[in-house]
């Protein structure tokens, strides 16, 4: 258990270098990082499962500017490993169980954006370090090594305490809920991308009747081939979907 | 439809209007009425390349802005027309733009500032310019960007 | 028009994996200044008074990571010219200045607004029929973007200096944009009915129905989204929502 608990620590703290201090593969995307950390504890598929929803409930906040949203890399770590870790039966995971650690973890990256704010405020201190060096080449060098280092402990701290923490609380009280709040909240779970998938659209929706044409034939051509009736016509969605952009093509390029 | 949008805005086009106020006016073209901008090339290339897509950006002197808004050259469109001082409002006025109310932005002045909003510090000339633009009848409304409420010059001055 | 300059292979994948640091000392005095300056200070010419670098390259620098490998080798083609007497340190500064609002702007719009949902979409599917390999998928789709996008920045920038604006324009990102944003929203209206098939089976008229109501759910988020209800409320909405309608037993979950 402990030894379990440290190794997704350390993986963590690696996987949160990815979100900001080094890279930027997107390993720190909850697509990558829940199955990883999935894997890590024998349970890739429940990984794949929270990685998507999470991805998908994450397509809000961007770090645009200056701006620092709350952090989906935790998100993803935190709810996978406390769901893996404090699985109540052997057999499987229940999706109420992945809804009941999602809210609490997400409720808890609210406290954690502060902490998030005043460590990047206190990193002011790695200018200074840069210069008081001789040269540039070695204060900065030595400023990103220790932002580095800075970032990694941020991650690896946070992980193992609050995993280890929360672990036997958030198990406690769900063996307390009640069973007529799990239907419920199985359903929320399965209808958490759509948070996300709300605030993407409406960052899409620059060029007018563009979402209903396009999206709209999105959803006819899976409709219709899911179906099945007769999967040549899921090429209406397409079709509609086409013809609307061409046709919204064709007016704007008449103005 | 013509300009559906002034605003006054020290930045011009950056990501508060594109990523704010494109949402909300849902406009296929912009225009910048700035000197200072329609002579510098360099920066007319990145205004550009910042504006999405199929919405035609025009970076013109004030002048010649006003000039061609009146020709009726802007009607078919919803634009936005953007001015970086309040003094080229003034401007526009003068050459004959017609015009109701104003959004204002952005202003950055250096030194003594009054504070009249997020990212809207004016100095005494933008004041007094701002206090003209208000006695020839148009409406000034302070609002960064569409999340936040808008509130009238006149209750701050 | 300048002429076009190269480095050594060696110096490009140093140079690539220095861009890597670029955030490492995030803050919220200089932003990424002091990456920026990492990332530079092994190849800017020397004999420069080692005080006065250090003040010109720890002061603010914001833009976008996948794009800052381009103003890097720019600025990198500039200093040297500086050096042989060409252009002031000025110049450079402003250069720099200019480009890391415009391309903050244009880059954090294609990489997080547009690419990163994109590639995430289009990785759900995947994870359906993919199962585990669905990480690698994204990791690729992803990369082979950013990647190319890095690579080629530092190397144009370099190589253009002054004339970036032209390889910039000749990258046709908002045209790009465009084209991937229609795609996201097709992904999106054919997400829909694929994540109601991960529970119902699709024939039934019961999958009808949930992809109704799912599409009904989105369309509030959409507009929740528009009139800016915090996210809070949203969450709340939808967890009392989903509870009634189980406990009313319209659906069985």
């Amino acid at each position: 258990m402990f030894g379990d608990l440290l190794q997704i620590a350390l993986a963590g703290g690696l996987i949160g270098l990815d979100r900001l201090a080094f890279g930027q593969f997107m390993i720190s995307q909850p697509i990558v990082a829940a199955p990883l950390i999935g894997w890590m504890l024998d349970d890739v598929h429940t990984g794949v499962l929270i990685g998507v929803v999470l991805e998908l409930f994450w397509f809000r906040g961007l770090p645009v500017g200056g701006y620092v949203p709350k952090d989906a890399t935790l998100s993803a770590i935190l709810t996978t490993g406390i769901c893996l870790l404090g699985k109540p039966s052997v057999s499987g995971v229940d999706a109420a169980w992945l809804a009941w650690v999602f809210l609490w973890v997400w409720g808890l990256l609210y406290p954690i954006g502060f902490l998030d704010r005043w460590l990047r405020k206190k990193n002011a201190r790695l200018i200074r370090m840069a210069e008081a060096a001789p040269s540039l080449r070695r204060g900065a060098g030595r400023a990103t090594w220790t932002g580095i280092g800075v970032f990694f402990l941020y991650y690896f701290l946070l992980i193992l305490l609050l995993t280890g923490l929360f672990l036997p609380f958030l198990r406690r009280g769900y063996a307390a809920l009640p069973e007529t709040l799990w239907g419920g909240m199985r359903f929320f779970f399965f209808l958490l991308p759509s948070i996300g998938i709300g605030s993407l659209i409406a960052r899409k929706d620059l060029v007018r009747g563009r979402v209903l044409c396009t999206a709209g034939g999105g959803i006819a051509f899976l409709l219709f081939l899911t179906l099945g009736e007769a999967p040549g016509i899921a090429l209406v969605g397409l079709m509609v979907a086409a013809l609307g952009t061409v046709y919204l093509e064709g007016r704007r390029k008449a103005l | 439809m013509g300009i559906v949008l002034c605003r006054i805005d020290d930045r011009l086009i950056h990501g508060q209007v594109v990523e704010g106020w494109f949402h909300h006016v849902h406009p296929d073209l912009v225009v910048v009425a700035d000197d200072e901008a329609a002579k510098n090339a360099f920066q007319r290339s990145l205004m550009e390349m910042v504006v999405p897509y199929g919405i035609r950006t025009e970076i013109l002197p004030v002048r010649e802005a006003v000039a061609r808004c009146l020709a009726g050259e802007f009607a078919p469109y919803r634009g936005i027309l953007l001015f970086r001082y309040p003094r080229d409002v003034l401007q526009a006025i003068s050459c004959g733009l017609p015009m109701k109310e104003i959004n204002l932005g952005g202003l950055h002045s250096a030194g003594k500032t009054q504070f009249l909003g997020q990212g809207v510090n004016a100095s005494e000339d933008d004041l007094m310019e701002l206090q003209a633009i208000l006695d020839s009848g148009i409406q000034v409304e302070v609002q960064p960007v569409p999340a936040e409420p808008s509130v009238d010059l006149k209750s701050l001055l | 028009m300048n002429k076009k300059r190269s480095l050594p292979f060696v110096q490009w994948i140093r140079l690539l994996v220095r861009s890597f640091f670029l955030q490492a000392a995030w803050n919220y005095e200089n932003f990424q200044g002091v990456g920026f300056a990492y990332m530079l200070a092994p190849f800017l010419p020397a004999g420069a008074d080692g005080r006065a670098q250090s003040r010109r390259y720890l002061q603010c620098f914001n833009t976008n990571p996948y794009l800052a490998g381009m103003i890097a080798g720019g600025t990198l083609r500039l200093e040297e010219e500086c050096a042989e007497g060409r252009i002031s340190t000025e110049q450079i500064d402003l250069f720099r200045d200019d480009l890391t609002g415009a391309l903050g702007a244009l880059g954090d719009s294609f990489v997080w607004g547009t690419l990163r949902p994109l590639a995430g979409l289009l990785t759900v599917p995947a994870a359906m029929f993919l199962e585990r390999w669905a990480p690698l998928f994204f990791l690729l789709l992803y990369n082979s973007v950013t990647l190319g996008l890095r690579v080629s920045g530092i190397v144009n920038g370099y190589g253009s200096g002054l004339d970036l604006l032209q390889y910039l324009k000749r990258l046709e990102l908002q045209k790009k944009m465009y084209w991937m944003n229609g795609l996201t929203l097709f992904a999106v209206g054919a997400l829909m009915p694929l994540w109601v098939m991960q529970v119902l089976p699709m024939r039934s008229f019961a999958y009808l129905g949930l992809c109704g109501f799912f599409f009904v759910v989105v369309v509030g988020a959409w507009m929740g989204e528009r009139k800016r209800l915090p996210l809070p409320l949203q969450v709340g909405l939808l967890l009392l929502v989903s509870h009634l309608l189980v406990r009313m037993g319209w659906i069985s979950f």
